[in-house]
């Protein structure tokens, strides 16, 4: 063998081996892989929560993404987002897109009537996202983790607001949100049943307009000291109708109107209130950076004097510093605000509503929990009463973020605080408004100055070379 | 290695090519900038009465940004054609190559004189992101990581380049050769609709890995694959002119 013919063969070798080492680099890249989202809101990452979520699946889940084969955008958004989620959890999570016009059978099977819906499989048991959006997947992960649904009844006999209907006052989206949360809602009468039903994960006293006769006042206080959950939203003309509660847990709500000169930028007299100021070291508000709006609100404090032994209460949201209250009398029964500045009786960081938790004590022996209905066994009791009925309400549920904020109460008030809800990641994109001397200034520059700069230069070295 | 360097970058700045490239791919990417910014500017107020704000590092940067890499193909096998393959027609290459540099070095200097090229032609273009950062806030350790991932690809590119080039004597079959693979390189996750390859080795398209740092992500794999990109092809231009010495 010649040296040359030595050397062309050491040559095909070492080409080969290269090219090997080529695929090898890659794959070993590929299943080793670090990652750092740098985009300033995180958008291609998954939150914390959701990455805890997904990393403590008992069982593991497999989703199932329908997204047609044409829609590339949609598909390669939903294989980055499932992507990350099997990043988190590779022996827990695992994905696939279905076609459903390729694949009718499956599609039929879990019921699927339009692309863009991802049915999340454990075993036997299934739950649904309707849409690939890391908020919706989350959750929905959650329910098949915490298959039992967790019941929140609104009390109602008193005047309370309807939990149905298109009626703006109604609480038909909050109840279709927590639908979505997987909370299961229901109605409870009080007078019918006598006793708290033993599923009820969560009371809501939604503004009740009349009193709660003596017997249902007691059997929610018995309810609450075995370690009962209340969500209470006050209403401004009979808020005073719940001091039979709010006094035992040290929680006071004077009769005071909260008026905002900010939010009169809604167009209206200044009867809503913007709370711009959260507790931080809350899990209901913490991280909580939206605001939120509130009409004819109460200010909802804590009463120190008051407060039960053992008891941890904690105002949750303040209104900027250009609120203010007036006496709730000032505004009943009036046709339009007046303000007078001698009749404030509070200025600026207005609290608008307090969540607590009570120690748990036994039930009294009054109150013996009748047959079927087992008390709940909590170690702790929990409140949250807000200010107001109408940030719930269909006309402001969906508004700023108000729906986050109940929806974070109710996850408190149920120890679901990992069930999450997603912030948009588009926040602070702004608008680019262009003028059309700015529009001239960048295409001059960029389109004529720079390239012909480089150019003449160019000229004038060559010419310079040449002379 | 410094010696290669300097000469390579006297020769790209002495003649009127590199500048002609440099200010045609500027023009170019300038025209493409400022209207995308025109027309930004009229879908961010329409998305705004929509209620979902548009966000220019969403929506207008990282396309900009891979714009620019597509638009780096037809201008760095411009750039390569002439490093081996021009010596090589004129006999210059032999002569090189008795100097006392190793292939490695030789191949260092040129490649480090042409990335500067591509780095100062990448430099002029962050003009526009600059006129656009006063317009709206932008993020820039995003953009520096699309830049990042930019120069990654040039490097990957034009040590593609430089292996055509070292292959033929002729400037044009070099930047044919180096079109063609380009090309093909740009274009596979496309080929890959199975999605084999992928599974095994990750995306081979350049594309895809310049679509992940377009966007902000830094992932290790697609530094790897630029890297090692680059690197097959500079380690393949040196068997080529090592095995000048045993063809005689």
């Amino acid at each position: 063998m010649t040296a040359k013919t030595r050397f062309a063969i050491s040559t095909f070798i070492s080409v080969l081996l290269a090219l090997g080492i080529f695929l090898v680099v890659l794959m070993i890249s590929r299943q080793n892989n670090h990652k750092w989202d740098l985009t300033q809101n995180q958008r291609f990452s998954l939150s914390q929560q959701s990455l805890d979520v997904v990393r403590e699946l008992k069982e593991p889940v497999e989703a199932l993404a329908f997204l047609a084969e044409t829609d590339d955008a949609s598909r390669q958004a939903a294989n980055e987002l499932l992507g990350n989620y099997k990043e988190a959890a590779p022996q827990k999570f695992s994905f696939q897109l279905v076609d459903p016009r390729k694949s009718p059978l499956v599609a039929r099977k879990h019921d699927v009537r339009m692309p863009g819906q991802v049915i999340l499989v454990s075993g036997t048991q299934t739950q649904r996202s309707t849409a690939v959006a890391e908020e919706e997947l989350t959750n929905a992960l959650l329910r098949l983790s915490d298959q039992a649904e967790k019941k929140v009844y609104f009390l109602s006999g008193h005047g309370e607001r309807a939990i149905q209907g298109n009626d703006p006052d109604a609480l038909a989206r909050f109840q279709g949100g927590l639908a979505a949360e997987g909370f299961q809602g229901g109605v409870l009468n009080l007078l019918q049943t006598k006793q708290v039903p033993a599923d009820a994960s969560v009371v809501v006293l939604a503004g009740p307009t009349r009193q709660l006769l003596p017997a249902e006042q007691q059997t929610l206080k018995t309810w609450l000291q075995n370690g009962g959950r209340l969500l209470a939203t006050l209403e401004l003309e009979t808020g005073d109708h719940l001091d039979w509660l709010l006094k035992d847990y040290g929680i006071k709500s004077p009769a005071e109107a909260i008026l905002d000169e900010q939010a009169q930028m809604f167009g209206t007299e200044p009867v809503y209130a913007v709370a711009l100021a959260y507790s931080a070291d809350h899990p209901i508000t913490r991280n909580f950076g939206l605001n939120t709006l509130f009409r004819l609100a109460r200010p909802v404090e804590v009463n120190p004097e008051a407060t039960p032994q053992g008891a941890s209460l904690q105002p949750l949201a303040h209104t900027g510093p250009y609120a203010f209250s007036v006496p709730a009398a000032d505004l009943l029964g009036k046709d339009r605000v007046e303000i007078r500045s001698d009749r404030v009786v509070r200025k600026g960081s207005i609290p608008l509503a307090v969540a607590g938790t009570f120690p748990a004590g036994p039930a009294p022996a009054a109150t013996p929990s009748p047959e079927g209905a087992s008390e709940p066994s909590r170690l702790e009791a929990r409140i949250v009463v807000v200010g107001d009925t109408d940030f719930v309400s269909n006309e402001l549920f969906e508004v700023l973020g108000n729906k986050d904020l109940a929806m974070n109460m109710l996850n408190w008030l149920t120890e679901s605080e990992n069930r999450i809800t997603v912030r948009p990641k588009d926040e602070g994109a702004q608008p680019l408004l262009l003028s059309q001397t700015q529009t001239s200034q960048v295409k001059v520059l960029l389109i004529l100055a720079i390239p012909l700069a480089i150019m003449l230069t160019g000229f004038l070295m060559a010419f310079r070379r040449r002379g | 290695m410094i010696a290669v360097f300097n000469r390579e970058l006297k020769a790209y700045f002495s003649s009127i090519l590199a500048w002609v490239l440099v200010a045609v791919y500027l023009l170019i990417v300038g025209f493409i900038v400022a209207f995308s910014i025109e027309d930004f500017a009229d879908i961010s107020m329409a998305a705004m009465q929509g209620g979902r704000p548009a966000s220019a590092m969403e929506q207008l940067v990282p396309p900009l940004l891979t714009t620019m890499g597509f638009l780096l193909l037809f201008f760095l096998p411009l750039l390569t054609m002439r490093l081996f393959a021009e010596e090589r027609r004129s006999g210059t290459l032999d002569l090189l190559l008795t100097y006392p540099l190793t292939e490695a070095q030789i191949l260092a200097g040129k490649f480090m004189a042409a990335l500067t090229v591509v780095g100062m032609m990448l430099a002029f273009t962050l003009s526009g992101f600059v006129m656009l950062g006063r317009l709206t806030p932008l993020d820039w350790p995003v953009l520096g990581i699309g830049y990042l991932g930019l120069l990654l690809l040039s490097a990957a590119f034009l040590a593609f380049g430089m292996w055509a080039s070292s292959l033929t004597s002729s400037q044009l079959v070099a930047a044919v050769v180096t079109y063609g693979g380009l090309l093909m390189l740009w274009i596979l996750s496309g080929v890959d609709r199975s999605g084999a390859l992928k599974e095994r080795f990750g995306d081979l398209s350049a594309l895809a890995h310049l679509t992940n740092l377009t966007k902000g992500v830094l992932d290790t794999q697609d530094l790897v694959y630029f890297l090692a990109l680059a690197t097959l092809f500079l380690f393949l231009t040196a068997r080529v002119l090592e095995s000048r010495k045993w063809r005689g």
